[in-house]
């Protein structure tokens, strides 16, 4: 009984032994994008120092002080002259915010065509894949299918055999 | 039946399970060479798959540098802001006309 014991668990262990190995898939490298918050352009440094609305001082031909109405000439105090400037400097500020801007909108384009191509590739990938899958498959199969064959053809073999002999036997 | 047909018979049979083991053994060397041209295969399409990936690599970079790029064009137009807040600052503060008008005429030519 033990030796029956044994020579079965060697029967197992071989059988184990001959098993095919274990296929590992290929791992593809994982690759991460984090989400790239809303911009936002906030203009409140710029916008905070928008001063008041200019005052002029209206004055006639002779530079007298006259109404709004009257006047000829518009004169204005160097702080009000100084809001034309800030105004200028406002306008400059906004003029390269704009073209920065610009900047900004052709990389984030780039970003979008880069992606885009990351997607082509991926797709690429995924057509590649789907070929090596379809190879497998269809050796899987064939391999099948000429087990089944081998299989029909050994049973017939052998039922012909033991046909043989019993008609052998019974012959006799 | 005379002992040379059951001899014949059995030979007969014999001859079949020989046929029949040949044949199947056929089955192997066709999975070998299945093996073989499924390996060939696998290897050309990982090779198409890394040939990709290596150009996913170059793409993923280019993106990580347009990213810091772009965040390089946030920052300048803070301090495109931050500068014009001073400018400002200082102009409306200013009394003289004379650096008023300087200040006025290099922004003019600037627009």
């Amino acid at each position: 009984m033990g030796r029956i014991i044994i020579v079965l668990c060697l029967i197992l262990s071989l059988g184990i032994g001959c098993a095919p190995k274990e296929f590992t898939p290929y791992q593809p490298p994982e690759i991460k994008f984090n989400p790239t918050p809303p911009y936002e352009l906030d203009l409140t440094p710029i916008q905070a120092l928008k001063p008041d609305k200019i005052k002029p001082i209206y004055v006639d031909e002779n530079f007298q002080q006259v109404e709004k109405e009257d006047a000829k000439f518009v004169v204005l105090a160097p702080s009000e002259y100084a809001k034309i400037a800030a105004i200028l400097k406002i306008a400059k500020a906004y003029k390269d915010v704009a073209k920065e801007q610009e900047v900004l909108i052709n990389t984030n384009i780039n970003i979008i065509n880069s992606l885009k191509e990351f997607v082509a590739l991926e797709q690429a990938k995924t057509k590649a894949a789907l070929e090596l899958y379809g190879y497998s498959e269809n050796a899987y199969r064939q391999e099948r299918y000429e087990r089944k064959v081998d299989n029909a053809i050994n049973k017939m073999s052998f039922g012909a055999i033991a046909a043989g002999i019993i008609i052998a036997i019974i012959a006799m | 039946m005379e002992f040379t047909s059951i001899l014949g018979l059995l030979d007969g049979c014999g001859l079949l399970a020989g046929i029949a083991f040949w044949w199947s053994s056929r089955g192997d060397k066709k999975s070998d060479a299945r093996k073989g041209a499924s390996d060939i295969l696998q290897k050309v399409g990982l090779k198409k798959i890394t040939e990709a990936e290596e150009k996913q690599k170059v793409v993923v970079a280019e993106i990580a540098k347009n990213e810091r790029l772009s965040d390089e064009s946030k920052k300048k137009i803070k301090e495109i802001q931050k500068k014009a807040a001073v400018e400002i600052g200082t102009i409306l503060k200013d009394e003289n006309i004379a650096n008023i008008d300087k200040e006025i005429d290099k922004t003019w030519d600037e627009l």
